[in-house]
């Protein structure tokens, strides 16, 4: 995977989605509330590096915890949810509605990256989806934010496996949704 | 049930189960044959195996879920905790307090050490009263911690007085050895606080 983050930029907004759930520690959290400072809450449809973003979530996955960032992800992916839903104009959408849709969320609208680089759909079943990530990204975030947002489209008892791992050595993050 | 109604009875079971194998659990073998002939009492059983599957499926994602999200909790609270566990105040002019209660471990030492530090280069104070009054026991490691938080903090240019040795820290301290000649040590914050307003007045 290219694992370069040069020139690749994303709304700020999606950094204080993640600063917000910290904002009862920020004694704690000042390291990334300090890395944060320049941005302004205001205007969240300003543009900021990608890098920036991976090194709060980073920090925070460090020195919080990962099942914290996870659960940060997750309350993230519902409100993501309700902001694809209310820009796209869906009416109840299936997980692979609301997953193209993250899809183009992220590859057109909210991550600019000069290479292209961003979600792809690798595999779908009646009761699975599989997701790669070809860009660089916290990936533990991502598991609570992609299962939150199956969930919200109402299927039963939704789960994410993370079944290739940069981390581990593999080339992509993979991610296997299923449902019950 | 002739040769090739059989047969086509298998494959449907066998689609079935393939993909009730790559996680399916929604899908039932559909057939129309009676629950007490061979096919459809296979049928059945078979679709009672994959409900009780799918049952036992349900409370075990039921249980990750809602361990995941304890998990994610507690992370926060430890986080939280640790944070009230170092609270430093800024109780006078150029003079900062931080009371220690309870267990002083590595982990917590080091945050100390680190959180103090910070507090210190940020209000450029001369004096640190590191008040240890609710610490019942200190080993050689956390002895070692205090020692490196007095030169780290001489460093900065900030003064250390640890106040509220019990008799029995006191006399672990001298059992493992501890060098504490360059801590002012005094038996009470009432008289760390009088030793930093006397020195201050001193200085000027």
């Amino acid at each position: 995977m290219d694992n370069s983050t040069a020139g690749v930029t994303l709304l700020t907004g999606f950094v204080f989605d993640v600063l917000n759930e910290y904002t009862a520690m920020k004694r704690t959290c000042t390291p990334v509330f300090d890395l944060a400072r320049d941005l302004d809450p205001s205007r969240p449809g300003e543009w900021c590096s990608i890098e920036l973003y991976n090194q709060v979530c980073d920090w925070i996955e460090r020195n919080i915890g990962p099942s914290s960032i996870r659960k940060a992800g997750v309350a993230i992916g519902s409100r993501v949810y309700d902001m694809i839903v209310a820009q796209g104009g869906l009416k109840s959408p299936a997980p692979l509605t609301m997953l193209q849709a993250l899809r183009h969320m992220a590859n057109e609208v909210a991550i600019r990256d000069p290479k292209k680089r961003g979600w792809e759909i690798l595999d779908s079943t009646n009761a699975s989806i599989t997701m790669r990530r070809t860009q660089t990204f916290n990936c533990v975030l991502q598991e609570g934010l992609l299962v939150s947002l199956v969930e919200r489209t109402g299927v039963a008892e939704p789960d994410v496996e993370h079944v290739r791992c940069t981390r581990r050595g593999d080339e992509f993050c993979d991610y296997k949704l299923t449902w019950l | 049930m002739t040769q090739a109604e059989v047969e086509s009875s298998v494959h449907e079971i066998l689609t079935v189960l393939t993909q009730v194998a790559a996680g399916d659990l929604s899908l039932r073998v559909q057939t129309n044959e009676a629950p007490e002939s061979p096919v459809g009492a296979l049928a059945l059983g078979i679709n009672g195996i994959i409900e009780a599957w799918r049952e036992s499926e349900v409370k075990a994602r039921k249980i990750k879920r809602a361990l995941e999200d304890k998990l994610g909790t507690i992370e926060t609270q430890a986080a939280a905790i640790r944070e009230l566990s170092t609270p430093i105040m800024d109780i006078w002019d150029d003079i900062l307090l931080l009371p220690i209660v309870g267990v002083l471990d590595t982990r917590r030492s080091a945050e100390v050490m680190s959180n103090l530090l910070d507090a210190v280069v940020q209000k450029q104070c001369k004096y640190v009263i590191l008040d240890i009054t609710g610490v019942e026991v200190v080993d050689t490691s956390t002895a070692d911690y205090l020692i490196k938080v007095v030169r780290a903090l001489g460093m900065l240019g900030s003064r250390c007085v640890l106040t509220g040795l019990s008799p029995a820290v006191a006399q672990t301290l001298v059992q493992i050895g501890a060098d504490l000649s360059e801590v002012t040590t005094l038996r009470s914050l009432r008289e760390g606080l009088r030793h930093c307003l006397t020195s201050i007045r001193n200085e000027r």
